[in-house]
């Protein structure tokens, strides 16, 4: 019989304000094959895990049970304490007598006896606790980064710049993201593409990054430190290293659509390039939109064409790689304002978005930075900016903070009153949330210098009338009705995760949580990190953040990709559910309840097989099987079944001793 | 074809013109309203007081004699559907309560009747496209501002009637019937709704009747009657008694706080519709006799027969 060791902790008085230590000690020392037991203020302290290093060696210890708090916190600090001591980390078992006992209960009698219990069931599966090493895989070192915004640059150059190969993958034509639209950036107002193109020029030359734009990921299987992914390459129909950019196709192009790039306030042709710094500097032929095709109608671009790019039976490419790691970084969408019915129903054009503005305030944007709305083009004396436009509304928008409105709001009325100074700049908000460096210093310099009014109060409706467009509001701290005849409204409506994210999460199986931004693993501890191990979450796909913590995420998850790649093997948790071949009758139904595919069926053997890498434990299979033939290492059902008995022993006993005395 | 109609009490009385051309329009788009048995007042308001069922006998009373004539219900004043449809809601989303107040009125009701305003049965039930092809007079020539105020949109969540901020059902239908129908941005602002009928102490010291023009509803009737005059209405179009007194009666008082405020009159969307299908207006109450503010010379005007 195995020789068990009992550590009960104080945690200060976390525990033992409310559990009586001492009795636990002695009612553990009790519990059959406790060879030893003993307590400690500090467990986790060295002091502590040095006692129970001495007690394992003095005692002939073969198993340990730490009575303290959850195996989520200090799990690894106790398995790594007697793996010194020559045990088998796995025979190591945390009882959380912190979180399930302590904390959450007051009377000392029943918390101690319940603190006893969780301990006596703890005892039992470690009887049954196997040796387990961890499974290793090979590694490929070599990163996935999803969408290429600034976030998504940022994490390709940081991981590329280490030695590792990068494969950048961006849905549009150009790299870039949103950053390469906005005018300039708070608070320091230097421009944001000048800022930016150096780094896209950066990506675009360098040695370990392959950059497939107008490409999407399609699918991805396997498993940290090997994934297999498809990426389909959108076909362009001009050769890349061809087109030398003259332009001379889109000159000569008949078909004009509106300018994504420009949020639609200008046009582009159907060949064309979105932005004069386009990385890579190649045009793009937008199929949807072009006449040549079919039938070859047109053909306009190819006759123009002097290097001969153009090719229209170009076809789509699936490229197969295989990575070891993915950083997402899908970026954001603006809150589509025509869903705000009560500010101009989404058919008021001088009621546009955060995005509109910076093209209209951009210098390469379509009125080369002179302030025109977008109805007639005249420059607007009065503006009204709306924050929380969408956002903190827990009825019909979003209910979080979208983050970045109050700042690059305090830029946009800022950045108005320098171009048109005899305008005025109104600002409707809830609350002005100007945290983080300089942030605040530059919203009063708006305030101040620039005579930006803000009012304190939501927007009830905004509406047409005439030319104007007028806005009803209410001023709470003069507790006053508002109505402001303005000529031009921009609505700060929140972000939200980019088109397709949820999609494109299924896809690469990460979870996204309940408004469709990726999940982190733990919001302070681990916040680069999916859920899914070997994805790491980069920009605003994961929630809303301005540019220097989108940057800062990047560099963060890059080191993580970095230091996974500076081994070269991956370790995998063995607590794994297996097969007993035995009992294994091949019905198949832990193939089908299996989330992360780990379960195959050989047909010819008619036997379950486990890839042991993709196993997670999460035990669907275990509960599913009939016959019991999955049973979860360590986690058995013979092991369940004896925790249940001696959990509830105490409380069958005097049921038992009360029914004899019936009986007598 | 035959179906449940509930009038409620206004459109027997101030609302008579309301009442006559919901039928009436109905016949020539071939349906039968029959009125539900033995009906009686709907409450009028619908009581927010949660664990209140007392108030919820009528309107549940009303819903079982309407289940005996089929599954649909239809009424048209936008109190009554309010109360109605909030009242079924209210006991379908709480199986204890029905079963009190079915107790009570000592009848059989299991929440299995659908109210339906009418303007929605024209959308769902006839279709606005059928109802176009009957059209027989040309009221193109007419610019209406259609007014919903807030009876049949709010709460949303148990009326689920048409968007609380924009709602475009009565814009549609008007379209359909071939008015023009300007863009309306007080739509859904308040009219002052039953503050109409409280009486400053001043006013009731004078022994006088209520004023309107003295305090919240005059002011917000002026506010949207004064937005649809110069959007160049020439009519405000809705469905609700009370929003109609409102901004009917409130016109006398307005003209003279404001001396540039020029009148229009308010008529039921019914009432156009009876004209638009070729019925005699002269039988739907748009004349001096029902309003403040006479329609009778604008639908004259306006209208080619």
């Amino acid at each position: 019989m195995k020789r068990i060791g009992v550590f009960v902790c104080w945690c200060g008085s976390n525990i033992a304000s409310t559990v009586d230590v001492g009795r636990v000690v002695e009612a553990a020392k009790r519990f059959p094959g406790v060879v030893h037991a003993e307590d400690y203020k500090y467990l986790c302290s060295d002091p502590g895990q040095n006692m129970i290093q001495k007690a394992v060696r003095d005692h002939k210890l073969d198993a340990v049970v730490v009575s303290a708090c959850t195996p989520s916190l200090h799990e690894p600090t106790f398995r790594k304490t007697v793996e010194i001591a020559g045990l088998n980390p796995y025979q190591c078992e945390m009882a959380n007598i912190r979180e399930q006992c302590s904390w959450v209960h007051e009377d000392k009698q029943d918390a101690t006896d319940k603190a006893i219990t969780i301990i006596r069931g703890m005892v039992e599966k470690v009887k049954r606790n196997e040796d387990l090493i961890p499974i290793t895989a090979p590694l490929h070192k070599k990163a996935l980064v999803v969408g290429a915004g600034v976030a998504g640059i940022q994490a390709a150059l940081d991981i590329a710049n280490s030695g590792y190969e990068v494969l950048l993958v961006e849905r549009s034509p150009s790299i870039g993201g949103h950053m390469a639209q906005l005018s300039e950036t708070f608070p320091t107002l230097d421009c944001s593409q000048c800022i930016l193109t150096p780094k896209m020029v950066e990506v675009s030359r360098h040695p370990k990054i392959r950059l497939m734009t107008y490409s999407e990921v399609i699918d991805l299987s396997g498993f940290l430190g090997n994934f297999n992914v498809k990426i389909l390459k959108k076909p362009r129909y001009i050769k890349e290293d061809l087109c030398n950019s003259c332009g001379e196709c889109s000159k000569v192009c008949p078909v004009v659509v509106p300018n994504e790039f420009d949020e639609g306030l200008s046009s582009r042709h159907a060949i064309y390039v979105p932005f004069p710094q386009a990385v890579p500097a190649t045009y793009t032929l937008d199929m949807k939109a072009c006449l040549g095709l079919f039938p070859l109608a047109c053909e306009k671009c190819s006759q123009v064409c002097e290097p001969k790019a153009i090719n229209y039976d170009m076809e789509p490419e699936i490229v197969e790689e295989t990575v070891g790691a993915v950083v997402v970084a899908t970026g954001f969408d603006l809150y589509p304002i025509e869903d705000i019915k009560e500010y101009g129903n989404g058919r008021t054009v001088d009621i546009i978005d955060g995005l509109h503005f910076e093209r209209l305030l951009s210098a390469s944007g379509p009125t080369q930075g002179v302030v025109r709305r977008p109805s007639d083009g005249k420059i607007p004396k009065e503006v009204v900016f709306v924050q929380c436009a969408g956002s903190r509304d827990t009825e019909r928008g979003k209910a979080y903070c979208s983050k970045i409105c109050c700042m690059y709001t305090a830029k946009h009325a800022m950045l108005y009153k320098h171009k048109v100074p005899d305008g005025q700049a109104y600002v409707f908000y809830i609350d002005v949330r100007a945290g983080g460096k300089g942030y605040e210093e530059f919203y009063q310099r708006g305030v101040e210098e620039d005579g930006t009014v803000y009012l304190r109060g939501k927007v009830s409706r905004i509406f047409q009338d005439g030319d104007k467009v007028v806005v009803w509001g209410s001023d709470t701290l003069a507790g006053k009705k508002i109505e402001i005849v303005a000529d031009l409204v921009v609505l700060a409506s929140p972000m939200v995760p980019s088109e397709g994210t949820s999609e494109l999460a299924r896809k690469l199986k990460i979870q996204i949580d309940a408004n469709g931004f990726l999940s982190e693993v733990h919001p302070k501890l681990r916040p680069v990190e999916s859920i899914t191990a070997g994805f790491y979450l980069a920009g605003a796909g994961q929630a809303p953040k301005d540019i220097p913590e989108a940057v800062a995420q990047a560099s963060a998850a890059a080191s993580k990709v970095v230091s996974l790649f500076s081994t070269d093997v991956v370790y995998h948790d063995p607590m794994i559910a297996g097969v007993e071949e035995d009992s294994c009758s091949g019905c198949g139904v832990c193939v089908g309840v299996c989330p992360f595919k780990a379960r195959e069926l050989d047909v010819d053997r008619k036997k379950v097989k486990v890839i042991e890498v993709l196993c997670e434990g999460c035990g669907a299979c275990s509960a599913a099987c009939p016959t019991g033939a999955a049973q979860q290492r360590n986690l058995t059902d013979e092991q369940l079944i004896s925790m249940v008995d001696a959990t509830l022993a105490e409380k069958l006993q005097p049921l038992e001793a009360q029914g004899s005395e019936k009986a007598r | 074809m035959k179906i449940g109609y509930f009038p409620g009490c206004t459109l027997k009385t101030k609302a008579i013109g309301l009442d006559d051309s919901v039928k009436d329009t109905a016949r020539v788009l071939g349906y039968e309203l029959e009125e539900i048995p033995d009906w009686t007042c709907c409450g009028a308001t619908f009581s927010l007081v949660q664990d209140n069922v007392m108030a919820l006998a009528a309107p549940v009373r009303i819903l079982a004699n309407a289940r005996k004539l089929g599954t649909k219900v239809v009424t048209v004043c936008a109190g009554c559907y309010n109360v109605l449809k909030r009242a079924n809601y209210a006991v379908t989303h709480d199986r204890e309560k029905l079963k009190k107040i079915t107790e009570f009125i000592e009848m059989d009701y299991q929440g299995d009747v659908t109210v339906l305003h009418y303007l929605e049965f024209l959308r769902d039930e006839v279709g606005f496209d059928k109802v176009s092809k009957q059209v027989k007079r040309d009221l193109g020539n007419l610019k209406v501002v259609p007014y919903y105020g807030c009876q049949m949109l709010r709460p949303h969540e148990e009326l689920q009637f048409d968007d609380p901020e924009s709602p475009m059902m009565m814009d549609n239908l008007l379209e359909a019937i071939g008015c023009e129908v300007l863009d309306f941005p007080h739509k859904v602002e308040c009219c002052g709704a039953f503050l109409t009928v409280c009486t400053d102490l001043e006013t009731r010291a004078s022994g006088g009747a209520s004023d309107p023009a003295r305090g919240a509803v005059g002011e917000c009737s002026y506010t949207i009657l004064d937005a649809a005059v110069r959007r160049g209405a020439d009519l405000v179009v809705l469905s609700c008694p009370l929003c109609q007194y409102n901004l009917d009666s409130a016109q006398e008082a307005i003209a003279k706080r404001h001396y540039s405020f020029k009148q229009i009159p308010i008529v039921y969307f019914t009432q156009l519709l009876a004209v638009a299908l070729g019925l005699d207006a002269a039988k739907y109450a748009l004349d001096r006799e029902h309003h403040y503010v006479d329609p009778s010379g604008v639908v004259s005007a306006k209208i080619t027969a």
